[in-house]
């Protein structure tokens, strides 16, 4: 991808480093989704390519040469309305990139009516026009709606939990033992697993007592029917499947593009629909996702991945020193782990965005990452709380 | 770059030495280390089909030698026996299950051979770098430098001097602009989007350097200014509001001599021990100073006082915050920054002169969990610090310490 990239030559250097490689973002909100595409082609997103493949993944990147010129220079031209307009607020990569892509996939290059065009798009993406945080807890709160989704929630708890594996049955494990050696070179058959109903399966046996608990993802021996909710605070979530509706909702909703109530009340219901489910998660990849992160966070010698997470930790000691940090210990790392990934399967739903093989070590690493750098941040904390 | 099979990836170039010694770079896959006193660089791959998107930018050539060494076939050739980490230098915490790594030395290269034939592989690998697949004896480093090696060293060596750079009154070694070394470090990975572990390390450095301004303020001067401007491009570009604008000139601190220990005339017993930079968080105490302590009688029984100077700040800084404490023959003594001496005192039993003779006077911080005492040659850890502040401020390497020379 890197050498693709630069055969691209002059006119992507917006989206590209000092190196001419592309930005961390160019690789995950353009040339992933928009020009790879590997639900669809499953077999560019392997860690090591076929032959074949890196001629197609090459070719492919060429053939949109000339929409990622494009969308370099509208993202020029996006920047500057934002300047013009003094917009700080977000990260215009994470804002712009894709609209920007989009607006070259359209218009192609910018031409002499480019300004305006960017500036409305710019006034777009950040218009008040999408439903927000505040426009969904008054949604909620009006009595008709919230007996409404009480009544979806107790509809979707009492439905039987589709073909459950029988207890006892270890081959949704031995699939996902097998996931986990596979991911971290891009493969594994996620969608065969999938369709087994692998992480349904796995997924449902924390409806026994005390299991979701020592997941990490409730407080409740069992977990229970969420609540409407009528408040939510960034810094006081419960542990996911204690969360009320809004509060699963609430912060991913401004970057969902609802616009009509219509949209709004639909999201809702799937929210709902989606709590009664296995893992709280609506989609089988997601759920054997799941599986898998919370038999990897064991980070024991069984698979690749468990082995590859614990080496993480194992370089996190090594890089605190170095950065004069402690050392300090990875407590209750592995349930915070299995909520981040939660948490970041349930966006992924949220946004529509399906998940390939290819993601799966990417999500599990990810979340990972992201759990040892909260560590790394709490440590700094505690050693400044004088 | 040379490469080297280890349990947990690939060793490329030269071993990490002590942690900190090393300014450390976390990259998509890769680990890279340089060492502060100029030595030669190295790094562990943990993942070389991600590295290799990138990693020859920073190090030319390491992608062919990878590839020879077979760390892109997916398949484990390094015929064994080595039980070791990349990281297992004596200053790493010895977590229980880092032991249990002899025993899966080969399980992780053995675990992903199940994926395919090795010679598919293999060739594939060659395919993949342009059919360059050399014995492992060939793939030799080239050691001219790549678009990403300036700024790669300067953002892992800026770590270095944030972490452990040894200011001090005593041995007359200038605090840093913190603002500087955030700027600097802010500007070097911005060069490195798209080859960093931490896709918001960028914004982190940052918020960093927005901190620091906010501390001392803005800085005008025509050296710094470029820098400054460049960094107020990389927020504007990221979104991060980089915030004080506020414009001040800046002074070097002075050098001060730190009041000694307080020397009370009707001390019963005293002592001294060296601090020990190593067990406390950057920016608290002097480190080429002593704790010094004393026991006095008064109308309330015996007292312990202790003092340890405190390490210079760059001017117009805070001093950082810790719950610090001395510890001396089993008593905890709690310390607090008074000027430019950490001070404090509590009562001890009169049993505690025995205690006390010949005694070492520890420091800690509450939450700095530094675990074990880090393998250190006959040279004082703080020595060494500081020679190596001193070699660094004579190279000047980066703007932070060309300014504080």
């Amino acid at each position: 991808m890197a050498d693709a990239w630069l055969a691209l030559g002059e006119g992507v250097e917006p989206l590209s480093n000092a190196a001419g490689l592309p930005l961390a973002r160019t690789t995950k909100l353009i040339i992933d989704p928009l020009v790879v595409r590997p639900v669809q082609n499953p077999h560019l997103a392997r860690a090591q390519l076929t032959a074949e493949a890196a001629v197609e993944l090459t070719e492919r990147i060429a053939a949109a040469g000339d929409d990622l010129r494009a969308a370099a220079a509208w993202f020029v031209r996006m920047k500057q309305q934002r300047r013009a307009r003094e917009i700080t607020e977000g990260n215009p990569q994470e804002k712009y990139f894709q609209r920007a892509y989009e607006l070259a996939r359209r218009q192609g290059a910018p031409d002499e009516r480019a300004d305006e065009i960017a500036g409305e798009e710019v006034d777009d993406v950040h218009s008040d026009a999408r439903i927000g945080a505040a426009d969904l807890r008054s949604y909620l709160a009006d009595p008709g709606v919230a007996e409404a989704v009480a009544g979806a929630i107790a509809r979707a708890w009492a439905a039987p939990p589709d073909d459950a594996a029988a207890p006892g049955d270890r081959a949704p494990d031995d699939a996902i033992a097998e996931l986990l050696d596979a991911c971290a070179a891009g493969e594994g058959r996620l969608d065969e697993i999938a369709a087994a109903g692998a992480g349904s399966a796995v997924g449902l046996r924390l409806a026994e007592a005390g299991a979701a608990r020592e997941a990490g993802l409730s407080d409740l021996d069992r977990p229970a029917q969420p609540a409407v909710g009528a408040t939510a605070s960034k810094n006081a979530l419960p542990k996911p499947f204690d969360r009320s509706i809004l509060e699963r909702l609430f912060v991913a909703i401004a970057t969902l593009d609802i616009v009509t109530t219509g949209e709004l009340c639909a999201l809702v219901e799937r929210q709902a629909e989606r709590s009664a489910q296995p893992w709280q998660i609506g989609g089988e990849a997601g759920r054997v996702v799941l599986a898998a992160g919370a038999r990897a966070a064991a980070m024991d010698d069984e698979t690749d991945t468990s082995r590859r997470l614990r080496a993480r930790w194992q370089r996190e000691a090594f890089v605190r020193r170095a950065q004069r940090l402690g050392t300090g210990a990875a407590d209750g790392a592995a349930a915070a782990f299995v909520r981040r990934l939660w948490v970041r399967l349930h966006g992924r739903e949220l946004r529509d965005q399906s998940i390939a093989a290819g993601d799966v070590w990417d999500l599990l690493d990810g979340a990972m990452r992201s759990v040892v750098l909260d560590y790394r941040d709490r440590v700094k904390t505690e050693m400044t709380a004088a | 770059m040379s490469v080297q099979r280890i349990s947990d990836g690939w060793l490329i170039g030269a071993e990490a030495e002590e942690p900190w010694l090393v300014g450390v770079l976390e990259c998509d896959g890769a680990t890279l280390w340089w060492p502060a006193d100029g030595g030669e660089p190295g790094g562990l791959v943990w993942d070389a089909p991600r590295a290799s998107g990138w990693i020859d930018a920073v190090f030319p050539g390491t992608v062919r030698a990878l590839a020879a060494a077979g760390a892109l076939s997916g398949v484990a050739d390094d015929g064994g026996g080595q039980a070791r980490t990349a990281l297992d230098g004596p200053g790493v915490a010895g977590d229980s299950d880092t032991a249990d790594d002899a025993d899966d030395a080969g399980g992780v290269g053995d675990s992903s051979t199940g994926q395919g034939s090795g010679a598919a592989d293999d060739s594939r690998a060659a395919e993949h770098t342009g059919g360059h697949a050399e014995p492992p004896a060939d793939a030799q480093a080239e050691t001219n430098d790549g678009p990403l090696t300036a700024p790669a060293r300067a953002a892992a060596l800026g770590a270095w001097l944030a972490a452990w750079w040894p200011a001090s009154r005593i041995a007359g070694v200038a605090a840093l602009d913190p603002r500087i070394v955030a700027a600097e470090r802010v500007a070097a990975l911005a060069s490195l989007d798209g080859v960093l572990d931490d896709d918001g390390a960028i914004e982190r450095a940052l918020e960093d350097c927005a901190g620091a301004l906010a501390a001392v303020g803005g800085r005008d001067d025509a050296g710094a200014e470029p820098l400054l401007r460049r960094v107020a491009e990389i927020a504007d570009d990221y979104g991060v509001p980089l915030g004080a604008s506020a414009v001040r000139a800046a002074r070097a601190d002075d050098y001060a001599l730190a009041a000694a220990g307080e020397s009370g005339d009707a001390a019963l017993a005293r002592g001294e021990s060296r601090v020990d930079p190593l067990v406390l968080p950057a920016g608290l105490v002097d480190p080429a100073a002593a704790v010094s302590w004393s026991v006095a009688l008064g109308a309330g029984g015996a007292t312990l006082a202790v003092s340890v100077p405190a390490a210079p700040q760059f001017a117009g800084d805070e001093a950082p915050r810790a719950a610090l404490v001395a510890l001396i023959a089993g008593v905890e003594v709690p310390l607090a920054l008074a000027g430019d001496v950490w001070a404090g005192a509590a009562a001890v039993p009169a049993t505690f002169l025995s205690a006390a003779a010949g005694a070492d006077a520890a420091l800690t911080v509450a939450g700095f969990a530094a675990d074990q005492p880090e393998s250190v040659g006959d040279e004082h850890p703080a020595d060494i610090l500081i020679r190596i502040a001193r070699e660094r401020l004579a190279r000047g390497e980066s703007l932070a310490e060309r300014l504080a020379r």
